[in-house]
């Protein structure tokens, strides 16, 4: 299209009458005219439906095609933004209305800056005042105004009452048409306006208030929806006092036991607070109201594992993949459960149950890496109950790649429990295979090792022995090209393990290591967190003032760069300090009365007290 | 600027999960994802939240719309339009730009 066309186009919609005079009668340009117009007329007179209409009949090929994405952008204003850009988008760079479309986004994207004079009147005429902040009172009574001609439109009754959380003053034009506003509902809306702007205590306080009415007046489901809320709060600011929470969430399952989430919640709570019999007891009543809920189930079932409850744990698993067979999870844990089970069999020598559990495990075992552990330890159960001279671990080796074969070997020697007459072969022959200075080492065979070592350790396994061999290896692995995340996460387990040299090697071996004492410490805030609390091996009470300096730095930095989750652990971490600073015991020494002291002492030898004391306090020549 | 769940569904604020549930499924077959993706998410989205009677209870309980959200509420009550005239001031304005 000519320049030239696309001015007759944009001048025939303006309705240039030198233009329209000029056009041929069977010019498209006035033959599809009459359909533009109506289309624009429809729009201004708030008739959409006529819209849509008049735009269908302005054939595909008409100069004022392009016409249909500008008026649907303009039908998509407010609501639908992201739409109208999209239809603004189908308008080409050399439509004709181009120019226009320009001045549709500028409404729909609110910024109004180069837009000519009229532009910039015809988006005000749809927008009002662009940019300006919302006046509640303005909408009150715009609402208002509506509300006294239809009081019955749908959600005028609702946002009137929201807009009285802005407008309180509001209160008694509403109560005219609508009738006096409920105490609890002005209490929600003032909790929920205090919430919005973020003054947690006075919000706390009006919930609990609410909480209280709700209950008083017999709505055991809203009272229980507000607990819940709270606990929501509390969360997100990182309230310290967990037994609060605790509480809380009690309230909210004796109040609504449907409430599926709060079970969850008050069930990790409880694993967090360490109390697993609780966590049990929370999740068996759980699953008395959710006997089919995938979640329940799965988190039933890893608190069943926590407690060496196998069979239960088994069950439960089996029960959550009838309703989800695609649980990769799920599946795994019933595999390590029959295999735990397994295990805790053939250390009481019930060899025939072992079998059993050996068995069940086999039939969840999918991949090389599982069966062939599960290989493993059928060898060397076979081999404690005396069916096999010596295990050779031949359909293991098949299925696993040196030298994970090795650890796993020696993983399951050491949780078995075997005599370390007969475990010390292998940790010795695992202490040649495992040659670090000879092997090539890859990030999951690290990873691998280090998931395997949290096993043993969960299930109570002395690491140390294990640890002699594996360490090295690890201590190799720092040297590998870690992502910042896959780091993060190897710290977390080792941290867990107690592995505080690791710790502190992995969190230093990354490249932003400072590389010069009283350099600024460049590395990322969870890096610093756990080379620091390594150094002091998991005690806060044993850092230096120099190791909460180092603290304050990342905790701020963790602060600037947004990462809420490492800046609440090491502000705990700093907190804990405080406290073990708060509570130090007294010095050495304090408590004692040496005057009860020197009473004994006058008793057993017959000096008189009078004279010890002078002795004593005033050295015996009369000088203090 | 959202609109509230009730209004998206076209659903009032007693309707039932049968109610709301038919609702949803009409809006989806008028306004497919393949063909409206960010109409059918708010749609979905609307749906979430009134789905039973708890999302629903939640919804009421817990939620202040913005006041921007009352603004775009008021003018859908009233629209704003421009005049024809308006319309074409805008249209001769660009027809100068194009040389």
């Amino acid at each position: 299209m000519t320049q030239e066309d696309k001015r007759l186009v944009l001048g025939a919609l303006a309705g240039d009458k030198q233009i329209l005079q000029s056009l041929p009668a069977d010019s498209p340009l006035r033959l599809h005219l009459p359909q533009a117009e109506e289309a624009l007329k429809a729009y201004c007179q708030g008739n959409d439906e006529a819209v849509e209409a008049a735009l269908s009949r302005i054939p595909y090929r008409s100069p004022y095609r392009d016409l249909r994405f500008l008026l649907k952008a303009l039908l998509c204003y407010p609501q639908f933004p992201g739409a109208g850009r999209a239809a603004l988008d189908r308008i080409g760079p050399d439509s004709p209305l181009k120019g226009p479309a320009e001045v549709v986004r500028a409404l729909l994207t609110g910024q109004l800056k180069g837009l000519k004079p009229l532009a910039r009147e015809f988006v005000r005429a749809i927008a009002g005042k662009v940019g300006g902040k919302a006046q509640p009172k303005q909408i009150f009574s715009t609402l208002l105004a509506e509300a006294k001609k239809h009081p019955d439109t749908p959600g005028l009754r609702q946002a009137l009452s929201a807009l009285l959380a802005y407008y309180p003053a509001g209160k008694s034009a509403y109560a005219k048409v609508y009738g006096t506003v409920d105490s609890a509902e002005l209490l929600r809306m003032s909790a929920l306006l205090a919430e919005q702007d973020k003054e947690l205590d006075k919000a706390m306080d009006q919930w609990e208030a609410l909480f209280h009415r709700y209950r008083e007046d017999g709505k055991k489901l809203e009272a229980a929806m507000v607990r819940f809320h709270m606990v929501n709060i509390l969360e997100k600011a990182n309230y310290p006092h967990l037994d609060v929470i605790e509480e809380l969430l009690d309230d909210t399952v004796s109040l609504d036991p449907e409430l599926r989430d709060a079970w969850l919640k008050l069930a990790e709570m409880k694993r967090t607070l360490e109390d697993e019999r609780g966590r049990g007891r929370v999740l068996d009543e759980a699953l008395t109201h959710f006997p089919q809920d995938p979640k329940v189930l799965d988190a039933a079932a890893e608190a069943a594992i926590d407690r060496g409850a196998f069979k239960k744990a088994a069950r439960l698993t089996k029960q959550l993949l009838k309703l989800d067979p695609i649980n990769r999870r799920a599946r795994k844990r019933l595999l390590y459960a029959h295999m735990r089970h397994a295990r805790k069999q053939a250390k009481s020598g019930k060899f025939d149950l072992a079998a059993k559990e050996i068995e069940q495990a086999r039939q969840w075992a999918r991949d090389p890496e599982e069966q062939g552990r599960v290989a493993v330890l059928e060898e060397l159960i076979a081999f404690l109950r005396g069916e096999v001279f010596e295990p050779g671990f031949q359909q293991a080796q098949i299925l696993l790649a040196s030298p994970f074969l090795e650890c796993v070997v020696a993983a399951e020697v050491l949780s078995l429990g075997f005599p370390p007459k007969q475990s010390k072969p292998y940790l010795k022959q695992l202490r040649q295979v495992l040659d670090h200075r000879a092997m090539a080492l890859d990030k999951t065979t690290v990873a691998k090792m280090v998931d395997l070592l949290m096993e043993l350790n969960a299930e109570g396994v002395q690491m140390d022995e294990l640890m002699k061999t594996v360490r090295p290896f690890l201590k190799k692995g720092t040297k590998l090209d870690w992502g910042e995340q896959e780091r993060i996460a190897l710290l977390e387990k080792l941290f867990r393990l107690e592995q505080y040299q690791l710790v502190r090697d992995y969190a230093r071996a990354s490249p932003e290591w400072k590389k010069k004492p009283g350099q600024r410490d460049n590395r990322p805030p969870a890096l610093v967190y756990f080379d620091v609390v390594a150094k002091s091996g998991g005690e806060p009470g044993a850092l230096s003032y120099s190791d909460v300096k180092i603290l304050e730095d990342a905790l701020e930095h963790a602060r600037q760069i947004q990462q809420h989750r490492w800046a609440s652990r090491i502000d705990k971490l700093l907190d804990d300090f405080e406290e073990s600073q708060s509570i130090a015991g007294p010095m050495p020494g304090a408590g004692i009365n040496p005057f009860a002291i020197l009473e004994q002492l006058s008793k057993e030898t017959g000096i008189p007290l009078e004279e010890l004391v002078k002795e004593v306090f005033e050295g015996g020549d009369g000088k203090k | 600027m959202n609109r509230s769940p009730f209004e998206i569904l076209g659903v009032a604020p007693e309707a039932d999960d049968e109610e709301i549930r038919r609702a949803y499924l009409q809006l989806v077959q008028k306004f497919p994802p393949d063909r409206e993706p960010e109409r059918f998410r708010r749609i979905r989205e609307a749906y979430d939240t009134l789905k039973d009677a708890r999302s629903r209870m939640k919804y009421k309980l817990f939620h202040l719309p913005e006041l921007e959200d009352l603004k775009a509420f008021a003018y859908r009550l009233h629209p704003r339009r421009p005049t024809l005239a308006q319309f074409r001031k805008m249209f001769a304005e660009c027809m100068k730009d194009v040389r």
